[in-house]
């Protein structure tokens, strides 16, 4: 791993803020760029650009829930196969050669999906920021990898021996590499519940519909345990889901 | 004598019509390495060895009769871009190799607009996952 690239875990305190500005995004929201990564040729910085709302990386280290904002806008190091990004590079020293207009393109054909990347084999790869009139100005390489598990954030609330539901609860697929680090990106990911009469998985982003990516609210349905499965670039994770549904009059 | 006299002449044209074709020094052309990607490339005056999907910056340098050339503009080509794509760099002789695609290919160096060396390259296959 490069030690210019960031490699830090999630922290699950930020997961209820992360639905927050997830479902905030849906409707649109803005993006501030300070910093970057200094590409490996050192003539500028690559400034990583998240693809829809679900891209954890991009809401770790956001300050205020009404703007997506990256206090560090490193790019990350590492990616899950088949994850969308986009990269932006700036210009170090911009001169009169059109050194303003600097497009990112991926080493290898096939990772490009309308203006942005999807690497859907795992290695290493390179980007290279490009002048118009041909001239690369610099580089950096990314890692792709499969999953060899997937971790839960549940916003600090215990997994064992099952998850309480007692209301609908936001939770996140993070997949971690061989060497336990996160990988990001907006990546696809299918969640099922083992007994929809108990617990229901819906995305938080757009409420009544099926989940689809790293965030999911889980909503219980009636008072039982069932088990909730979400599967992301082929690797499964299940979680034991104690559901408490009190019934109408009881209570306080 | 007239014999001599045709020799002589001979051995200066000769000379002077290689030179006249682009012949007239025989340069060699060596690749320094400007960045460290997370797979190792390997530079050497005749062979360059690199992984698909890496990109590695390389200065490269003309030599005379093993006199560097600072000053002599060099071009470098790829045969085959698909396999090994070369891109100008930002300064004068800087070049980014790119790795596109695994197979082997041959990067054409030129000095001063003269042919001076022929780079064989192979690009190998990344492995099945890291």
């Amino acid at each position: 791993m490069r030690a210019s690239l960031v490699d830090r875990a999630v922290p699950w305190a930020v997961l209820p803020r992360l639905a927050a500005v997830a479902a905030l995004c849906a409707s649109g929201c803005s993006f501030v760029d300070d910093g970057g990564t200094e590409g490996e040729l050192g003539n500028g910085n690559f400034f990583y650009d998240c693809v829809g709302p679900q891209d954890i990386w991009c809401t770790q280290y956001n300050p205020d829930p009404n703007v997506v904002a990256f206090e560090e806008p490193e790019v990350p190091g590492s990616f899950v196969v088949g994850a969308a990004f986009a990269l932006d590079f700036q210009v170090a020293e911009p001169d009169d050669s059109g050194s303003l207009d600097v497009d990112v393109e991926c080493a290898v054909d096939g990772f490009e999906r309308d203006r942005h990347f999807v690497p859907t084999r795992p290695g290493w790869y390179a980007f290279i920021a490009e002048r118009s009139d041909g001239v690369v100005v610099d580089v950096i390489h990314v890692l792709v990898s499969v999953p060899t598990r997937i971790d839960i954030g549940a916003g600090g609330l215990p997994l064992e021996p099952a998850l309480p539901v007692e209301a609908p609860t936001d939770i996140a697929a993070i997949p971690l590499g061989t060497n336990d680090e996160v990988l990001f990106g907006a990546f696809p990911a299918t969640w099922a519940s083992s007994d929809e009469d108990i617990v229901t998985v819906e995305s938080p982003i757009a409420p009544g519909t099926p989940a689809s990516g790293a965030l999911a609210r889980l909503v219980p349905q009636a008072t039982g345990d069932a088990v909730v499965t979400v599967t992301v670039a082929g690797v499964s994770r299940e979680i034991e889901v104690s559901a408490v549904v009190e019934a109408e009059g009881e209570g306080p | 004598m007239r014999t001599a006299v045709a020799a002589l002449a001979l051995g200066l044209l000769l000379p002077l019509s290689l030179g006249a074709l682009g012949c007239g020094r025989d340069y060699t052309v060596k690749l320094y390495q400007q960045s460290d990607p997370p797979i190792e490339a390997q530079l050497a005056s005749d062979r360059v060895t690199l992984t698909e999907g890496i990109a590695v910056g390389v200065m490269a340098r003309a030599f005379d009769d093993g006199e560097m050339e600072e000053d002599e503009p060099i071009e470098l080509l790829s045969q085959d871009s698909s396999v090994l794509d070369v891109r100008p760099g930002v300064g004068a002789n800087e070049f980014v190799l790119i790795a596109r695609g695994a197979g082997r290919t041959t990067i054409d160096a030129f000095v001063d607009d003269d042919a001076a060396a022929s780079i064989e390259v192979e690009v190998l296959a990344q492995a099945t996952g890291p």
